[in-house]
């Protein structure tokens, strides 16, 4: 009996492919033959055991070159970043081990279920904010009705200007860690990366250096500078 | 170019190192893969339409430029594929007996044929309905439906799956 459903036939009813009709068919066969309804659920563990075998590849860290890749890329067209908040969370997959947000000039990327503040980054406010706070100074700040601290952790010097390496807590939230650079005078939130605190499970946190650093490197960044010389180059 | 892509490109990133990874099979050849795919999508973004699936347009894409490389290589390609690609059923048997790893797994599907990988991972691992899958990779759909019987009979077989949910359901021990 179980033999009259091919194995075709038999996947793309545990896959909900087939018509509502021969669905219901099949159900009911299944529902008749034990035969049939081991095969039924070997189909549906088939599922789950390639997506095991890639789970490691899903929720790995995506190696910071093939990021820079893709920004490398586009920039050369196009010079600037997206200058609109542009929130693409809804193209993810739910599994995905990168939650990505655009925000104002910038991204954001955290792990899947933290989305990282697109209401902090969708306003110049927070990259006025990182512009007035020096390496090492530590300022709070109000977004979007929001309490958010906001510390300066480093600066480089850079072609067009300056960036600077920060870090933003909003009340009761998950810390980002991001850069804003400053060209033209205008501050702007380049990337910003959600940064879990260090839980000693995930390595979450070393992702996310990973892409501050390859954004550095593709800037040309030099090495940080010291409070006088930073003092100094913002001078103007 | 009036939508950048590039932050969406970046969300699919797991997705697509996924799916080079069932084409080309060794991390560093798909990591590459993954590259070439990005920058090929780049370079012709007009050709995508903004209202259409950026996920499908890539993986298609991704599988082309595969397929060209594979083409260029031709000379070498044969040292690619082992000689002892098929399992037999009763090696199959006795993998299942040593218990499977999530390795083991993954070896079993790298030992399917590459049309085979392909759509076993865009259906089950990136959760493409078959008409997406079939789209993705420009074949017809009872193509996509019957590589993807064929690789997961192969799961089915080589890790005994049907005999273990016997034995779950009957409480024998297998």
């Amino acid at each position: 009996m179980s033999t009259k459903v091919s194995d075709e036939m038999l996947m793309a009813f545990v896959d909900g492919e087939l018509d509502p009709e021969t669905a219901a068919q099949i159900e009911q066969a299944v529902a008749q033959d034990p035969l049939l309804a081991r095969r039924a659920e070997a189909f549906r563990a088939s599922r789950g055991a390639a997506r095991e075998a890639f789970a490691g590849i899903r929720r790995g860290s995506v190696p910071s070159r093939l990021i820079e890749a893709v920004m490398r890329n586009g920039s050369s067209a196009k010079p600037s970043f997206v200058r609109r908040p542009e929130f693409i969370r809804a193209a993810l997959p739910l599994a995905a081990s990168l939650a990505l947000v655009a925000g104002i000039g910038g991204y954001v990327l955290g792990q899947a279920g933290a989305p990282a503040h697109p209401d902090l980054l969708g306003g110049a406010a927070l990259a006025e904010a990182v512009g007035a706070t020096f390496s090492g100074e530590q300022r709070t700040a109000r977004f979007a009705g929001r309490e958010v601290a906001v510390r300066g952790l480093a600066t480089y010097p850079v072609e067009e200007g300056v960036c600077r390496m920060f870090e933003a807590v909003p009340a009761q939230s998950e810390p980002i860690r991001g850069i804003a650079c400053q060209f033209a005078e205008q501050w702007h939130v380049e990337v910003a990366v959600a940064f879990p605190p260090d839980d000693g499970l995930t390595p979450a946190a070393e992702g996310a250096s990973e892409v501050l650093d390859a954004y550095l490197d593709r800037r040309g960044a030099g090495p940080a500078l010291s409070p006088e010389e930073e003092t100094e180059a913002l001078r103007e | 170019m009036s939508v950048d892509i590039r932050p969406a490109m970046i969300a699919l990133l797991p997705r697509l190192r996924s799916f080079a990874r069932a084409l080309a099979r060794a991390p560093e050849a798909a990591d590459d893969l993954v590259q070439a795919t990005c920058e090929k999508a780049l370079r012709s973004v007009d050709s995508w339409a903004p209202d259409t699936r950026l996920d499908s347009w890539m993986f298609r894409i991704m599988q082309n430029h595969w397929i060209d490389m594979r083409r260029a290589e031709r000379p070498q390609a044969g040292l690619d594929e082992p000689a002892a690609l098929k399992l037999s059923r009763d090696d199959g048997t006795r993998i299942a007996e040593a218990r499977l790893t999530l390795a083991d797994v993954g070896e079993v599907i790298d030992r399917m044929p590459e049309d085979q990988r392909a759509v076993l991972v865009l259906v089950c691992v990136e959760e493409l309905s078959y008409r997406e899958a079939a789209e993705a990779l420009d074949v017809p759909i009872g193509t996509v439906m019957s590589r993807l019987a064929r690789a997961r009979r192969t799961l089915i077989d080589t890790l005994a799956l049907e005999d273990r949910s016997a034995g779950r359901r009957s409480g024998e021990a297998t």
